[in-house]
């Protein structure tokens, strides 16, 4: 006969026979094995609990000489779970790792890939090629006609007289390169890539994705570009940038300006220099022409001035009673495009005075559009001179109507301009002391019988911001 | 709110009757666990058991269903997940019982009104577990708290299952004297 606790034992080993468990039954029918059943149960209970909530020690030197053959095998399930951890932080650093590895293969791969692409994709196009322009490929230059799409690498060259625009399928941005330019492509991959290494362009840019924006270098500066419309100039001594619409940043290159400030950003009617020892910021574009003046003899026609004329320090501002030739010249910047008409006035009917207006930036291409008075050479129509204000910037006169419409040759023919284009202009005139000429016009679209109002100072261009350099550097 | 205990309502009143409810589950959880581990004699396996019982119960009170006598309920429930867990182990060497299992389950009603003495009891136990020297602790963590059958403990210890279950006996007995011997200093017996 078995106890209930031997009985109990086998139940939990699981070596309780039929016989036993029918036996175990008949013992707890009793009301006294039931309560030692709980008892026996409890006390399990109890220790398990109790020695749970303790922690448990290091092995008794005894025991741990015991277990020497098979270490620390008591606490095997701990030492499982530990290096199942540091098999899965392992496991989970080399995933880790190799999946990064494998992200950034992929990246490097793909961009490759893309660069590749861009390498040998077009650029853009040229058009309205003037005169002998080149493009230079893997060091062989060729006649531009012949080469109408344009790639990485490609340098443009622009001749003295020539012209040419680079323009892009799908949008409107425009480059429009002014003599003497030299601009090389790079790769798009990473937005329109350009450097003006000399010369002018002026730029008109649509919007550009914001991750790939437009950059044009120079030897001092770099202008980043989202879509706007600006004019860039530049040569081995200075870069001027100005911002007709929209804003470009300009970063000076810190090779070439190491101690400057490094970067403006230049908005709509702002412009900025980036030069050695020049403080670069944005200021605000104001019109005016470049004045050269002479004392010469009265009678004396205009183109021979410079030659047989006394040079004034102070041009256009002599109170002196002297006769003296004035040259005002600059870029006129159309501000739309289409038919022109243009006045020259002064309110002494005695001033003679004559306007050139050049078909592009060429002064070559000048020629007379008006006049006033009979200077000594060209001189057509009467004379007629009046001593009045400063000259070089044409100023508000009351009589202005009255003034534009004395002659028929003070107005000048319809002259067809491109919106944004810069066109060479030069004003002659002659007086004795101080003289206020005139510029007016009447913008394309406006009635016929709208009366001429003065040319917008804002349009006007001196010969030095216009293009960076005089018309000789730039024909260089 | 309810300024005082008159106006508490049913709602508060059935709260108040849950929170009772999960006190007396909290103050038997070592009777539902030995009667668990009784039969499922693993404590990993009782855990999930009692568990599994704790959010069954926790569910009926969410619920709204009424609850009588909180450890019956909780036994029933108990009584079921082990006759679940013995079916999916039908090769194991102990076999499901209904009928021992009911036996059981009256062995622990029949206590269930002498709690005081057996919280008594596990304490007076706890004492004297915790005044064992560390080998004997070491042995009955082994076989209490890992679970490990008698002859894996033997294995450990470099010893026989026999040795291993004559020193766990000699254990257990030397638990219950030091036991009754602090409760009868208390005055207590069952």
């Amino acid at each position: 006969m078995n106890s209930l606790e031997q009985l109990l034992a086998k139940w939990e080993a699981g070596n309780l026979s039929p016989a036993e468990l029918a036996e175990l039954k008949q013992l707890l029918a009793q009301p006294q094995a039931r309560a030692e059943l709980v008892e026996n149960w409890l006390l399990d209970e109890t220790i398990r609990d109790t020695l749970r909530s303790q922690p448990a020690e290091a092995p008794a030197p005894a025991q741990a000489q015991l277990s020497s053959a098979e270490p620390q095998r008591a606490t095997k399930p701990v030492r499982a779970r530990r290096r199942r951890f540091r098999w899965l932080v392992w496991h989970e650093v080399r995933f880790t790792a190799g999946s990064s590895f494998a992200a950034v293969a992929a990246a490097c791969l793909v961009l490759a890939g893309l660069h590749s692409y861009f390498q040998h994709a077009p650029v853009g196009g040229l058009t309205d090629l003037r005169a002998e322009v080149t493009v230079e490929r893997g060091g062989a230059r060729r006649p531009a006609a012949s080469t109408p799409m344009l790639y990485p690498g490609d340098i443009v060259r622009v001749p003295a007289g020539g012209a040419a625009a680079l323009a892009w399928a799908g949008e409107a941005t425009r480059l429009d390169l002014a003599p003497g330019a030299q601009l090389r492509l790079f790769n798009p991959m990473w937005g329109k890539r350009l450097s003006l290494e000399a010369g002018a362009l002026d730029a008109s840019v649509a919007s550009q994705p914001r991750w790939r924006p437009m950059a044009i270098a120079t030897p001092q500066a770099e202008a980043k570009v989202l879509g706007t419309h600006f004019s860039l100039s530049a040569t081995l001594a200075s870069t001027h940038l100005e911002v007709l619409e929209g804003a470009v940043r300009l970063r000076k290159n810190l090779l070439a300006s190491p101690r400057d400030n490094r970067e403006v950003i230049v908005h709509t009617g702002e412009a900025a220099t980036a030069a050695p020892d020049v403080k670069l910021e944005a200021r605000p574009i104001t019109g005016s022409l470049s004045s050269d003046a002479w004392t010469v003899p009265p009678g004396t026609a205009f183109a021979d001035a410079p030659a047989r004329g006394a040079l004034l320090s102070r041009p256009g501002l002599s109170a002196a009673p002297v006769n003296t030739v004035e040259r005002l010249r600059g870029y006129l910047l159309a501000p739309v495009s289409g038919d022109y008409t243009f006045w020259i006035a002064s309110p002494n009917d005695e001033t003679p005075a004559e306007l050139w207006l050049s078909t592009d930036e060429d002064p070559a291409r000048q020629r007379r559009i008006a006049y006033l008075g009979l200077p000594a050479t060209a001189r057509q129509g009467p004379a007629a001179a009046r001593q009045s204000g400063p000259s070089g910037k044409p100023g508000p006169s009351s009589a202005l109507q009255a003034d534009v419409q004395r002659f028929p040759s003070q107005k000048s023919a319809p002259q067809r301009l491109v919106q944004g284009r810069r066109y060479y202009i030069e004003i002659w005139h002659e007086g004795i002391g101080p003289a206020t000429i005139a510029l007016c016009w009447r913008l394309p679209g406006e009635p016929a019988a709208a009366p001429p109002r003065l040319v917008d100072i804002q349009a006007l261009r001196p010969l030095g911001e216009a293009s960076g350099l005089e018309p000789s550097e730039a024909v260089k | 709110m309810f300024p005082s205990g008159r106006g508490k309502g049913a709602a508060g009143e059935a709260m108040e009757r849950q929170q009772e409810l999960m006190a007396e589950f909290v103050a038997g959880r070592h009777s539902l666990f030995a009667f668990i581990q009784g039969f499922v004699r693993n404590p990993h396996d009782s855990e999930d058991i009692f568990q599994e019982v704790w959010v069954r119960f926790s569910r009926a009170l969410a619920q709204g269903v009424e609850i009588r006598e909180q450890a019956k309920w909780c036994r029933g429930t108990a009584r079921n997940l082990i006759l679940h867990y013995w079916r999916e182990r039908r090769k194991a060497a102990v076999p499901a019982d209904e009928e021992l299992l009911a036996l059981a389950d009256l062995a622990f009603a029949e206590q269930s009104a002498n709690q005081d003495y057996w919280r008594a009891r596990q304490e007076a136990l706890t004492e004297c577990i915790q005044e064992l020297p560390e080998r004997a602790q070491n042995l009955l963590r082994l076989k209490y708290e890992h679970g490990l059958p008698a002859t894996e403990v033997a294995g450990q210890l470099r010893q026989t299952s026999a040795a291993v279950l004559m020193a766990l006996s000699r254990l257990r007995r030397a638990l219950r004297d030091c036991a009754e011997k602090k409760l009868r200093l208390q005055g207590l017996q069952l």
